[in-house]
């Protein structure tokens, strides 16, 4: 019998996972894949949580301001290199443009527009669905006054692959930069652009290097070696694109933090069916067990608390068939919000159908939305399962599902 | 005011119009087509994309069916590379009309539609997706045709004899003089300035806009505006066009296009020529029809919903004003006869498969007036000379064989210096849109074309944004190349978010199953990860 039994392994799973092994539960990750997690671009959003907790019905109004906190510390704990600061921090996207972000590693960090430094783009060669040119355009209209300038970075590895015009992705340059040949590569290279400038002459710039495809977090340890030398030149990461090295890094960072807590991850499993009856005393029934399908064969899992992190309509925990006749959740089949209008004519809106998901009691136990009667007592939903929110729009896709989810463990 | 002098101006950019521009230009006379948007942006690209064999009018039309079968073979020859001969199939199932099967049969002997009957367990062999409803199974010569090639395909011909157009150019009146047409007011949209073009002649080509186009000068002329509404599904379901065989009516063809199906259609009529939206109850009309073809079609996933206008000719003594009931065949109209004035002529009607037989009408009507005796060649020579094999050696070489034969089909006989740029730079040979597989260098090529003035327009040129991802990431990888065409940032920002809005028109209508999981990961890319700002809705 597990304490927990966390069906899918996205960021808000892992979250609820880690915490629920950290205070000592024996917790299953049970999960078909990463989620959405290969998507991160390296970067939390919180938005403007004061706001979004008088939003009615907004995840935030579950939870007090002490417990997204706590989430938030609980990312800087097991992930050091995330930093929040008094001050508002900014990133730099894929395209060179000036993003602002709540939780992001030190080494994303802009520097001050009013510092007037130089940078110098470093451009892999033959790096896919990075574009220098508009880059470079965006960083010196976002830092007005900054010199920018690109450098090419090549890897001898690479040299014949690029030549014949085959691009190189930057989940595997971020493999290279984070290996020792990669760190020599660019050890050297900023070895040289420094002294470029020194023979150049004293001048009061401050140059900072920026390379795409680096990922500087995420190192546990006990398996991997992390960068011992530090760089000639302060050397900023950029938020990813997708497939990100961000997002597979952390990925695997998150499912070794539960591990290494004792808790225990099964991927490649779906959920088939579940047994459960109802609780003496009280109209809500108890999940007892789990039916999951995994590597061709049926297991039967038991667990006191289920925590359904499924992802919502992105990661494939609400499934929505043709013409919209049936609206599912997929493992318990719960009741869901589902919004009486779909879509708003116009991409960029706020769109209806992102609100959809399941409504839940403050613990985040599901509730009927016609009776307002919770229906599973010992089940807790968490991150894009829970309804009336949009990530997008919203900008807090990371603060929900790692608030929820720490709730979530602390409940266990 | 610009001025500017030609001998005939053909007004409208779909095929008929470019066809037109092509016959014209062989024939040595002077051509200017104007056009209000870009090329192919109504009709001609918003159908079903089946080159008729005829069977489908071979009971009710029969003239209908003997134009289609004759331009069906003649379009076979000179527009190879704009066409899919994936022959079609007519499937009778148990409960349908005897008596239909009957005439039908005796309808295509008597037009000479070539008719083969494949015998069940080989058509469910071929096709596994029919439905098991199905009795008989008759093979005809349809073929798929791609309205955008097609139409390119016509307009280089027609430069090389001389053809000149100008696209985003609105027509604001017809230029009358002493009974006789002297040319076109038209205004350029792009930057406001007003044309005054003298002809002798004026071409009304303007298919569902003809009737707006003619009333410039208040002559009447009746066009039906039916809508048809179809369903692009991700796949190809079939590897044949699949009609059902009964009268002709809604949701009973499946017609495979490159990697996709598109399925269709419905009939209303409406009043704009430019109503283009689908509404959900039109899908779901269409999915039940659907339902009688393939079983279980709400297993597979719908990419989108389009729209287009057919432009039917309705005579004036038509007691028939039902869509389907109006004859698809084509009228030209010599508004001397009509109204008095001497050198306008509209032609109305017909449908893709006849476009050329329609210009060929129009031009032979033109060149009489102006008394030149060359005689129509477009039926003859192909529309592309045989393509180099270096050329198509190198390019398999260099970017593989299907990304390589897919566009020498676009490209033809402008894919030399595309596979020279890839050469010099190998990797312009990256793709920036994998599902048509067009590569960076082709972009750069179609973005030099001037009458390439939005993305959107790239998109009809090069397939960019049609595939799965409905230009989630294909937009986003022609950054670069954008950048350097339209200049700066803005303007590539707003490109995105206009071609990601006239994408998502026509997926609001399918949103559900893996094309909304595909939406809200386009949403998180360009919302969240390119941190594009969201807009507040109307309404």
């Amino acid at each position: 019998m597990w304490d927990a039994i966390v069906v899918g392994g996205g960021l808000a799973g892992c979250i609820a996972g880690i915490r629920a092994a950290q205070r000592g539960k024996k917790v299953l990750i049970v999960t078909e894949g990463v989620g959405t997690l290969y998507n991160f671009s390296g970067i939390f959003d919180y938005g403007d949580v004061e706001r979004l907790r008088e939003v009615p019905k907004h995840p935030y109004t579950l939870f007090d301001s002490q417990a997204i906190a706590q989430g938030q510390n609980f990312v800087q704990e097991i992930c050091p290199e995330y930093v929040v600061n008094e001050k508002r921090q900014f990133a730099f996207t894929v395209l060179g443009t000036v993003r602002q972000g709540d939780l992001m590693p030190s080494s994303m960090v802009l520097p001050d527009r009013q510092e007037q430094g130089e940078f110098v783009l470093l451009v892999p060669e033959g790096l896919k669905d990075f574009f220098p040119e508009t880059v470079v355009a965006n960083m010196a209209r976002e830092f007005p006054g900054w010199l920018v300038s690109a450098e090419k970075i090549q890897v001898e590895a690479l040299a014949a692959w690029t030549r014949l015009g085959k691009n190189v992705s930057s989940i595997d340059y971020a493999a290279i930069w984070r290996s020792k040949e990669g760190q020599k590569v660019l050890a050297n290279k900023i070895e040289e652009l420094n002294r470029q400038r020194q023979v150049a002459g004293k001048s009061p710039r401050k140059v900072v290097v920026v390379l795409p495809s680096l990922v500087k977090e995420y190192y546990d340890a006990s398996r991997t070696k992390p960068y011992g030398n530090e760089w000639s030149l302060p050397v900023l990461e950029m938020s990813s694109f997708v497939p990100s090295p961000h997002g597979r890094y952390f990925a695997e960072y998150l499912k070794h933090r539960v591990t290494d807590w004792g808790g225990e991850v099964m991927i490649g499993a779906r959920v088939l069916a579940l047994n459960g009856e109802l609780t003496s005393g009280s109209k809500a029934r108890e999940c007892q067990e789990l039916i999951v399908q995994s590597m061709g064969k049926s297991l039967s899992l038991r667990g006191r608390k289920i925590i359904l992190a499924t992802g919502g309509l992105l990661g494939g925990g609400i499934k929505v068939g043709m013409e919209r006749k049936s609206i599912r959740e997929g493992v318990l089949d719960l009741p869901l919000f589902v919004p009486q209008e779909w879509s708003k004519p116009q991409f960029f809106a706020a769109q209806p159908f992102a609100q959809i998901g399941v409504e839940t009691d403050q613990f985040m136990r599901p509730l009927d939305p016609a009776s307002g009667q919770v229906v599973w007592d010992n089940v807790h939903v968490i991150g894009r399962m829970l309804a009336h929110w949009d990530p997008w729009t919203q900008k807090c896709g990371g603060g929900v599902s790692v608030t929820s989810g720490y709730a979530a463990a602390e409940l266990i | 005011m610009r001025e500017i002098d030609t001998q005939v101006v053909v007004i409208g950019g779909g095929a008929t119009g470019v066809g037109i521009l092509r016959d014209l230009s062989m024939r040595g006379i002077p051509a200017l087509l104007l056009e209000q948007g870009d090329l192919a942006h109504g009709t001609s690209s918003r159908f079903h994309g089946l080159l008729h064999s005829g069977g489908r009018y071979a009971v009710k039309d029969d003239k209908a069916a003997h134009e289609c079968i004759e331009e069906n073979k003649i379009l076979k020859h000179i527009a190879a590379h704009c066409l899919e001969d994936t022959a079609g199939w007519f499937v009778y199932l148990k409960e349908d009309d005897p008596n239909y099967l009957q005439l039908w049969l005796k309808g295509c002997l008597q037009t000479g539609i070539p008719v083969k009957e494949i015998p069940l367990e080989e058509a469910f062999r071929l096709e596994p997706l029919l439905t098991r409803q199905a009795t008989r199974v008759f093979e005809v010569p349809d073929a798929t045709v791609d309205g955008f090639k097609l139409l390119w395909a016509n307009l280089r011909s027609a430069q090389k004899y001389g053809g000149t157009y100008q696209t985003y150019c609105k027509v604001q009146s017809l230029w009358l003089e002493n009974g006789h047409v002297s040319g076109v007011y038209a205004q350029d949209l792009s930057n406001g300035e007003m044309l005054q073009v003298h002809s002798e002649i004026v071409v009304n080509a303007a298919g569902p806009w003809s009737a707006e186009i003619a009333a410039m000068s208040g002559f009447d002329v009746h066009i039906l505006k039916d809508k048809g509404s179809l369903l692009v599904f991700n796949k190809r379901l079939f590897n044949r066009v699949i009609n059902r065989l009964r009268t002709p009516g809604d949701g009973d063809i499946f017609v495979p296009h490159e990697t996709v199906t598109i399925f269709g259609t419905t009939s209303t009529e409406v009043e704009l020529p430019d109503d283009h939206q689908v509404d959900e109850k039109d899908v779901s009309y269409l999915l039940d029809l659907g339902q009688n073809l393939v079983e279980e079609l709400e297993q597979h996933r719908i990419l989108r919903a389009f729209a287009g206008i057919r432009p039917l000719y309705e005579s004036a003594d038509a007691s028939d004003h039902e869509g389907r009931g109006v004859s698809r065949n084509f009228a030209l109209i010599d508004h001397e006869k009509l109204d008095g004035v001497r050198g306008l002529v509209s032609i109305l009607g017909g449908k893709l498969t006849t476009y050329r037989l329609m210009a060929e009408k129009v031009s032979d009507w033109v060149a009489a007036k102006l008394d030149v005796p060359a005689v129509c060649r477009t039926a003859e020579e192909p529309l592309q000379n045989e393509l180099a094999t270096e050329v198509w050696d190198k390019a398999r070489q260099l970017i593989g064989t299907a990304a390589a034969d897919k566009m020498m089909e676009r490209l033809n006989e402008q894919a030399g210096t595309v596979v020279e740029a890839i050469a010099r730079q190998p990797l312009l040979g990256q793709f920036v849109c994998e599902c048509e597989m067009v590569t960076q260098a082709e972009v750069l090529h179609a973005l030099q074309d001037p009458a390439v003035h939005s993305l959107d327009d790239l998109r009809r040129q090069t397939r960019l944004g049609m595939g799965t991802c409905q230009g989630a990431y294909c937009t986003y990888r022609a950054t670069p190349m954008l950048q350097e065409a339209f200049g700066g940032w803005e303007r590539v920002a707003k490109e995105y978010r206009s071609l990601l809005s006239e994408r998502w028109r026509g997926i609001t209508p399918v949103l559900w199953g893996e094309q909304l999981r595909e939406s809200e990961l386009a949403r998180a890319l360009f919302m969240s990860v390119l941190d594009f700002k969201a807009e507040e809705s109307e309404g």
